[in-house]
């Protein structure tokens, strides 16, 4: 009976992983940062990764203590182990070009 | 985002009315039960003996569905309850991302404007600065 609850738990948690969007801005800021982008005009870039790179602490799922449910939330990386093993290096920016 | 908000606030509101109908069906199997026990048997029996004790299995046979859907409504609430946390930060943290991201534009044509300006006018950059045309850095 309570199949469809656990598919929209399972899409929320997929959903909730956004390290993979977090690397994409991230590899979008370094390649602006090694082309010597002003740090002024990526600031927005870098709020967008804080966005995406902070995962809420959530409590233990009711989930976890039922007998037929899934995997409880936060058992697997977190967005945040995932970006920090996937986050390129970037060197800083060569400052303003005006 | 806004679609599963939906879906999970329609699947908790659904749940939540089942287990009302499930607690209603209970307080009912239980006054059957109360009045299956009631009834009243002959010592010269007539069948009655037999549907005492087949009320009082109907009855208590319903009980225990009405338990066991009050507990899967429960359950299901719960389950819903736990997606909100999710989704409920996770929207607002996908939406501070995209006021971010649509502020990017502005950024770069704020701090470069005047190179862009130039640039419009015909004026050439110096090869290093070249990459803000479009020219590999």
């Amino acid at each position: 009976m309570s199949g469809y609850e656990e598919q929209l738990h399972t899409r929320a948690e997929m959903l909730d992983e956004t390290g993979e969007l977090a690397a994409a801005v991230t590899a979008i800021l370094a390649g602006a940062s090694a082309a010597g982008v002003d740090p002024r005009a990526i600031v927005s870039l870098r709020a967008a990764i804080g966005a995406l790179d902070r995962p809420a602490p959530r409590p233990a799922t009711r989930q976890a203590a039922a007998p037929t449910g899934t995997p409880a939330a936060g058992t697997g990386p977190t967005a945040s182990s995932w970006r920090r093993s996937a986050t390129p290096k970037t060197r800083p920016a060569t400052g303003s070009t005006t | 985002m806004n679609q599963l908000a939906e879906q999970v606030t329609a699947a908790a509101g659904n749940a939540r009315a089942d287990a009302e109908r499930a607690q209603h069906d209970l307080e009912t199997a239980r006054q059957d039960l109360a009045a299956a026990y009631a009834m009243a048997t002959k010592t010269d029996c007539d069948g009655c003996h037999g549907r005492k004790a087949a009320a009082i299995a109907a009855a208590g046979a319903a009980i225990a569905g009405a338990e066991e859907r009050i507990r899967d409504a429960t359950r299901r609430i719960g389950i819903c309850e736990d997606t909100a946390e999710i989704v409920d930060p996770l929207t607002r943290r996908l939406r501070a991302a995209l006021q971010a991201l649509r502020q990017v534009p502005h950024d770069l044509g704020e701090v470069y404007e005047l190179i862009y300006q130039f640039i419009r006018r015909g004026g050439k950059m110096p090869r290093l600065g070249r990459w803000i045309e479009g020219a590999p850095a």
